[in-house]
């Protein structure tokens, strides 16, 4: 599930530096740090599953507003994107998830 | 084997003879767990006392209502709870001194349960007794906990719950873990076996240790391992002596979240039948037909008692049931608990596995997907312990004044005329008899209303509009 929100996040990103440049660095910032934890155990849980969802679809509303050009709801769906992708990260190191 | 029964109420109570104590003496009588106990008889109830910081676990007045039940009887009730496998580096109850520390935070002595709250299987968990399980599905022996192998009657008084590798946490984990001493824990937890054990099935990633120096934590890596099996060498190496591991899963939250070890799901499932077969075990350390189930099927958490905190319970209340069967009064749970709606706000709801149907603990509660919500179920019915087939049968509540408080059952002027009178609480000789001090009228429906307020400096109404007449009495017409 996390493959898919990196690679929706790639297409957000591609040619998005077009628009606005400080959007295009946000979208790929987020594609490298999943990358970094994308080993992690904790995608192999299910407890992964609610955040790793939430921003999945966060960033397909994001990357249909960017297919559609409507740059005045896209600004608002990349931070809410970004917030989804920080919860993501965080979860990600486990503190405070106990397995057993 | 034939069907079971499963004796049942519901999580409602509007009265003394419904309150959930009563109801779960009510279940104890109609499912004949009273017959067990003769006078005399050394009577263990099992119960899992909660880790430090859990709140989900039983409150305490259950054990102490039933320890009472038991006495009544004629028997030597005592409660008791295990020692825990070093499962986190923090544990608090790894050893009978923590454990009663544990429990008596959590409400548990012989002060609130007047009966002991024992250790069962002693000050590191070594006091068990040895049981073949030649009929057993994975294990071949289980160790009991002496105290708990000793008694002549037992009575596993379960919350039911999820749990994360167990997926649900009823009467066949209560005694399939909770009954094993420490040493038995690490046999059904697969310690040592050449598939099924943490040492031998999971992925150890030592390539991904970046040293001390960049380690600012590196002594947890060795810490967390009671059986001193890992090491960083002089090579600044991270090794780990995996064929001595004991499945204590003490590394289970050190390791993984650092990315040096995955966690197995083999080896959940292969506990998950174990779990199953210990249960057998202890059935048949304190001898078959001995051995009584309660369910408190409330405050379901998604994750067990075990666990150092307790989310939103992820259905509502189910109710609360007895048998002489561990299989199948599981099986009832779960059947309760996927016919229910879930909990809003819960992790039944965060996984969308709220819905009546959805298999709510392989959703909620289970760490890896594919761990079923059965498995232990299908193993005791496999194996003999129990049936997953069981008739539910539905108890109404019993007399009320068997449950009212029992030290002084005469009515209030018998108990208190004379001592009022002596003490009177009521100050009839001030204001005139009125007695206080107070306004003759104020505008009680100016206290009523719900006025906007401001919340994080934003006004708000603070409720959401409801309808009046909705909440009309159909017979207040005043």
């Amino acid at each position: 599930m996390l493959d898919e929100a990196i690679a929706t996040c790639r297409q957000i990103a591609d040619g998005l530096g077009v628009q606005n440049q400080a959007w295009e660095d946000s979208v790929v910032e987020i594609v490298e740090k999943f990358d970094e934890v994308s080993d992690t155990f904790f995608f192999k849980t299910m407890p992964s599953i609610p955040v790793t969802r939430n921003c999945n679809r966060a960033a397909s509303t994001a990357l249909e507003l960017k297919s559609s050009q409507d740059w005045d709801s896209f600004g608002p769906a990349l931070e809410e994107l970004i917030a989804n992708a920080q919860n993501v990260i965080d979860k990600a190191g486990m503190r405070g998830t106990t397995l057993t | 084997m034939g069907q079971s029964k499963v004796y049942y109420m519901d999580a409602h109570s509007e009265s003394t003879e419904t309150s959930l104590v009563s109801k779960m003496l009510t279940v104890f009588d109609a499912a004949g767990l009273d017959e067990l106990v003769k006078p005399n008889d050394i009577v263990a109830i099992k119960v899992h006392c909660g880790e430090w910081n859990n709140s989900a676990y039983l409150r305490p007045v259950y054990a102490r209502a039933l320890a009472d039940r038991i006495k009544e009887l004629g028997g030597r009730p005592f409660v008791c709870d295990t020692t825990t496998s070093t499962y986190s580096p923090w544990g608090s109850r790894s050893s009978e001194l923590d454990i009663v520390l544990t429990a008596e935070r959590n409400g548990y002595s012989s002060a609130t349960l007047g009966c002991p709250f024992i250790c069962a299987d002693g000050f590191i968990g070594t006091s068990d007794y040895r049981v073949d399980l030649p009929e057993g599905y994975l294990l071949k022996e289980a160790y009991v906990a002496q105290a708990i192998a000793a008694a002549d009657v037992l009575i596993a008084l379960t919350h039911f719950k999820g749990h994360g590798m167990g997926v649900i946490g009823g009467a066949l984990k209560n005694l399939g873990i909770g009954a094993q001493s420490k040493r038995g824990k690490l046999n059904v937890h697969m310690g040592g076996h050449p598939n099924y054990g943490y040492g031998a099935a999971a992925k150890f990633h030592p390539e991904r240790f970046k040293g001390k120096a960049e380690t600012p934590d590196w002594e947890i890596l060795e810490d967390c391992c009671p059986f001193n099996l890992y090491h960083i060498n002089e090579n600044d190496e991270l090794e780990w002596e995996r064929e001595r591991c004991a499945t204590c899963l003490g590394c289970f939250g050190v390791m993984g979240p650092r990315g040096l070890a995955e966690v197995p799901p083999v080896n959940f499932d292969a506990v998950d039948v174990a779990i199953a077969d210990a249960c057998l075990g202890v059935e048949k350390a304190v001898g078959r037909g001995k051995v009584g189930y309660i369910n408190m099927a409330i405050d379901v958490s998604p994750r067990c008692d075990c666990a150092n905190h307790a989310d939103i319970p992820i259905v509502p209340h189910l109710g609360v049931f007895a048998s002489k069967d561990a299989v199948a009064i599981d099986m009832a749970c779960v059947d309760a608990a996927r016919q229910s709606v879930g909990m809003p706000g819960s992790a039944a709801e965060l996984m969308e596995a709220h819905h009546a149907g959805d298999a709510k603990f392989e959703a909620a509660a289970a760490t890896f997907h594919g761990q079923s919500e059965v498995a232990s179920i299908n193993t005791g019915h496999e194996i003999g312990l129990g049936s997953r087939d069981y008739d539910l049968v539905d108890v109404a509540p019993a007399d009320g004044d068997k449950y009212k408080f029992p030290y002084d059952r005469r009515p209030s002027r018998q108990r208190f005329g004379e001592r009022f009178e002596k003490f009177q609480p009521f100050p009839y000789d001030r204001h005139d008899g009125k007695g206080f001090s107070r306004h003759d009228e104020v505008d009680l429906e100016a206290m009523k209303k719900h006025y906007p307020h401001y919340v994080n400096g934003e006004l708000s109404n603070g409720h959401v509009e409801v309808p009046l007449e909705e909440l009309v009495p159909a017979d207040d017409n005043d």
